[in-house]
């Protein structure tokens, strides 16, 4: 009775039996159509045709390799326990952070398996996190050398620095974090100017014209109406999902969306829920239950869904389904809001992001937001779309109200990057630098025989590695052969699931990437990570 | 660098490399890479020690086992 309910308003899911279309609503919208016409800027045109279904590759998990994690996992966890035994009652000294001694009989708080894990497996193998780095973070670093010893609780500065290390984990994805050219001598010329701090927040005397002058040339770059930016990325996303949700409206978010987001969603006080990620039949039958049966008790219906989504996921690699996003989205009428922190500058043939890959026009999308720190080689944030939206943030943020606003070399960062990437041949260069080194890098990692997950176009390469003794060792030789990269484990993926993460830069040129192919083999080969049975 | 397995840059060809290798790809997949070098000691004691007993064990015993198995399934004479 409630699939026939639910079939009965909207059609089956294939769209074959009868459905009911508003007439009023056909009638308004050839009424409306002639009085209401969208400001542009810029004439850009969008001739791109839409791309087919794209295929995108999470090869499963090999059985011997999942029974090597958990054994791994299993010994440490033993160890771990003998270890917090012999700390506990006093044989080893304790360098983890313990609660005061009147407070040991309140409720424990670091008994948790957060806590456990970072104190016995996360410690032993610090030496390949948050590595020191003494330069600009370009296609070659200087890391500082640091030695530890107490099973990873001490380490000291030796005073030595590897200089040249390959940079694979910086999101540099158009090589502009660079401490000369053009970029940097405009920042320069905007400290002249400026000074470097604003001291004030954006609605008092933080309102600068280089402020102005950043928003528009990024609105022409979107092709929207009008965009807002903010000092912090991550600040960008919390702070202003609250001004655009609140109580009674229903938010449907990607189950692999970033920290960011999340605490936004969190902050607003909507409803919350989670659609497997990328999968447009889960997401279709939550927004039908969402819109047929209306908020959980009163069965009111919703003030607004908003469906949130990323346009490159960075620990996965995957490209977002964004014509089967809108799709949905005009059939049941939802709000999309396109977190673009990684796509933007990065994909698409003129780096406008994931709406020029798709070959859609950018209006189509509610709510663009995008961060300066991944392709402009600054920091910060924005949100685009609509002059009516952006206003209306303009005014409730808590980011525009009380935050510092962008410090000017910054901006003008972010303005000379704008300009190289949109109308030089050497932003044409760098973006088909990216894309060539993207996929000779992805096809290159996918010969050698590592599972590598995610879409072919995507500028994040996530090689798997599973087992958190690999983990450590892979980052170490790849270290002495001198490539920088960065593995991720549990917190950020999931428990079983470890990875190395490399982040393609279009500085990078292409005998340094084959190097790191070489390198990548001879580690493999070493520590037995060639998983993949397709070759 | 602060922990005591050498780094070995790519997979050894030599004979001694080889077995140095071997016992690195057994830490490895047992975890006991990321211990420090006591507790490997221990780990090693231990699963030799357990090893030893199963072996004893079964010289010992697994004749007699055998012997009674196949005169209780009738396919030897008592």
């Amino acid at each position: 009775a409630r699939l026939n309910r639910i079939h009965s308003i909207f059609g089956t899911v294939d769209g074959l039996s009868g459905r009911f279309v508003s007439v009023f609503n056909y009638f308004k919208s050839l009424f409306y159509s002639k009085f209401m016409k969208p400001l542009r800027n810029g004439n850009v045109i969008h001739d791109e045709p839409p791309r087919k279904r794209f295929q995108e590759d999470f090869e499963s998990t090999p059985l011997y390799i999942a029974v090597v994690t958990y054994i791994n996992y299993g010994i440490m966890i033993v160890f771990g326990f003998l270890r917090d035994f012999l700390r506990r009652h006093g044989f080893e000294k304790t360098h983890a952070s313990t609660e005061a001694n009147d407070m040991k009989d309140f409720v424990p708080l670091y008994a948790s398996f957060e806590s456990f894990y970072t104190r016995n497996i996360y410690n032993r193998i610090q030496d390949v996190f948050n590595r020191p780095i003494c330069s600009v973070p370009g296609p070659v670093i200087d890391i500082v050398e640091r030695q530890f010893s107490k099973s990873g609780w001490m380490f000291k500065y030796t005073g030595k620095v590897l200089k040249n290390v390959v940079n694979l984990g910086s999101y540099n994805y158009l090589g502009f974090a660079e401490n000369d050219g053009p970029c940097a001598e405009a920042s320069i010329e905007s400290i002249e100017k400026y000074g470097v701090g604003v001291c004030s927040s954006r609605k008092e005397m933080g309102n600068l014209d280089i402020h102005v002058k950043l928003e528009q040339k990024m609105a022409e770059y979107l092709d929207v109406e009008a965009c807002l930016t903010f000092g912090m990325g991550f600040a960008t996303n919390s702070m202003n999902i609250p001004c655009l949700v609140s109580k009674g409206c229903l938010i449907i978010s990607d189950g692999l969306n970033h920290a960011s987001l999340v605490l936004g969603c969190r902050l607003s006080g909507a409803q919350i829920r989670v659609f497997k990620h990328n999968d447009m039949k889960d997401l279709e039958s939550k927004l039908r239950d969402a819109v047929v049966y209306g908020q959980p008790r009163t069965h009111r219906p919703w003030k607004k869904i908003l469906i949130i989504v990323e346009g490159v996921y960075s620990m996965e690699g995957s490209i977002v389904n964004l014509p089967g996003i809108l799709e949905l989205k005009k059939k049941y009428k939802a709000y999309v809001f396109l977190d673009e922190a990684h796509s933007i500058g990065a994909l698409g043939s003129r780096g406008r992001g994931v709406t020029e890959y798709f070959g859609i026009h950018p209006r189509e999308v509610d709510i663009m937001m995008g961060t300066f720190t991944k392709s402009f080689g600054a920091a910060g944030g924005y949100i685009a779309g609509s002059r009516a939206l952006v206003e209306h943030l303009r005014y409730h943020s808590h980011s525009a109200c009380y935050a510092t606003s962008m410090s000017p070399p910054v901006c003008e960062q972010i303005i000379t990057s704008l300009h190289i990437i949109s109308s030089t041949d050497e932003g044409k260069r760098r973006i088909k630098q990216l894309a060539d080194n993207c996929r000779m890098f992805r096809q290159g990692l996918k010969k050698l025989g590592n599972i590598v997950y995610g879409n072919d176009d995507s500028p994040v390469v996530p090689a798997m590695i599973y087992a958190p003794t690999k983990l450590g060792a892979f980052s170490r030789e790849m270290l002495k052969r001198g490539f920088g990269v960065v593995v991720v484990g549990f917190p950020a993926t999931p428990i079983a699931e470890s990875r190395v993460r490399f982040c393609i830069s279009a500085a990078l040129t292409e005998q340094q990437l084959q190097d790191a192919l070489d390198a990548i083999s001879d580690i493999s080969d070493l520590l037995q990570m060639k998983y993949s049975k397709k070759k | 660098m602060g922990f005591d397995f050498k780094l070995f840059g790519k997979k050894p060809t030599s004979v001694v490399g080889y077995i140095e290798w071997l016992y690195f790809i057994y830490c490895i997949t047992t975890g006991i890479y990321m211990l420090d070098p006591w507790e490997r000691t221990v780990f090693n004691t231990c699963l030799i020690l357990l090893l030893s007993m199963s072996f004893y064990t079964a010289y010992a015993f697994l004749p007699q086992h055998i012997f009674a198995m196949l005169s209780h399934f009738g396919l030897m004479d008592t």
